[in-house]
């Protein structure tokens, strides 16, 4: 597979891209692992964090929940964008933290699963994880929504 | 295709299932029985399939080479929690190889490609 020049991530830093998706030459054959996969990956391990309220930012989600009705949407994709090269990877994940939680140390807990769990599962070296906090969810908020108007 | 790899291939048995077809099933029976393989994915235009016997197999395609020999191509879905996706492709490789072996048509396999398209967790539902 040719290699294109590298493309930026959010941050800056060069990611080399193949173009397509993930693929290894494994002998007799060969493996590919699609960008899609990266991407759940990252989803599922930022989830996984405690403290870690949602994925997305606030037109992500509302799009999303729209999205998910309809069937066409994947709340393990909201939030997370990755480049992925032939080699090494780099996320970006927009998220909401629980009030109370220590950004800081969730961020650097959603780091190191992210990068234990696509180094783990797809054999990619990730380079960097962007971590962007869009909004504090609190816990009213859900019980808000639900109330009804009428007594 | 060779004078000699045509005169080793296995024939095809009358009222039974091609060499490719053979392939294709037991590829396919390989992979699903892989930890860490959700399904087999047909694609959008559910272009990966094959037909054996009234059944359709998603997620695999067999195509004769020119060689005599086949090449297999298994489009996967994983699984949540999902194992190191490369031991998981080499570990249906060595059992696709084995079982090539046991139905008699090693000779006929080559080139084995997978591919690992979505990931599912047990709450999703896994397309059919």
């Amino acid at each position: 597979m040719a290699e294109q020049n590298p493309a930026p991530s959010s941050s800056g830093k060069a990611v080399a891209r193949t173009g397509a998706d993930s693929a290894q030459d494994s002998g007799p054959g060969t493996t590919t692992i699609a960008d899609a996969v990266v991407t759940k990956v990252a989803g599922i391990a930022a989830r996984e964090v405690p403290g870690v309220h949602d994925l997305g930012g606030g037109t992500a989600r509302a799009i999303g929940t729209v999205t998910q009705r309809v069937g066409i949407g994947d709340e393990r994709m909201q939030g997370v964008t990755v480049e992925v090269g032939e080699r090494e990877a780099a996320v970006d994940l927009t998220l909401v933290i629980d009030y109370g939680e220590s950004i800081p140390q969730v961020s650097e807990a959603i780091r190191n699963n992210v990068v234990k769990r696509v180094e783990g599962i797809t054999g990619l070296s990730v380079t960097e994880v962007n971590i962007a906090v869009n909004d504090l969810f609190f816990p009213g908020d859900e019980q808000s929504d639900e109330e009804s108007r009428v007594s | 295709m060779t004078a000699e790899r045509a005169a080793s291939a296995p024939a095809h048995a009358v009222g039974g299932p091609s060499p490719r077809v053979q392939l294709a099933r037991l590829a396919w029976e390989t992979a699903l029985a892989t930890g860490g393989v959700a399904a087999g994915d047909a694609g959008r235009a559910r272009l990966w399939q094959t037909v054996d016997r009234g059944e359709i197999l998603d997620g695999v395609v067999v195509a004769a080479q020119g060689q005599g020999d086949f090449a297999v191509e298994l489009h996967l879905i994983a699984g949540w929690p999902t194992p190191p996706l490369h031991e998981v492709a080499a570990t249906i490789r060595e059992r696709v190889a084995a079982a090539a072996e046991e139905a008699g048509v090693a000779d006929v396999l080559g080139h084995l490609s997978i591919s690992f398209g979505d990931l599912v967790e047990p709450a999703e539902e896994a397309p059919s």
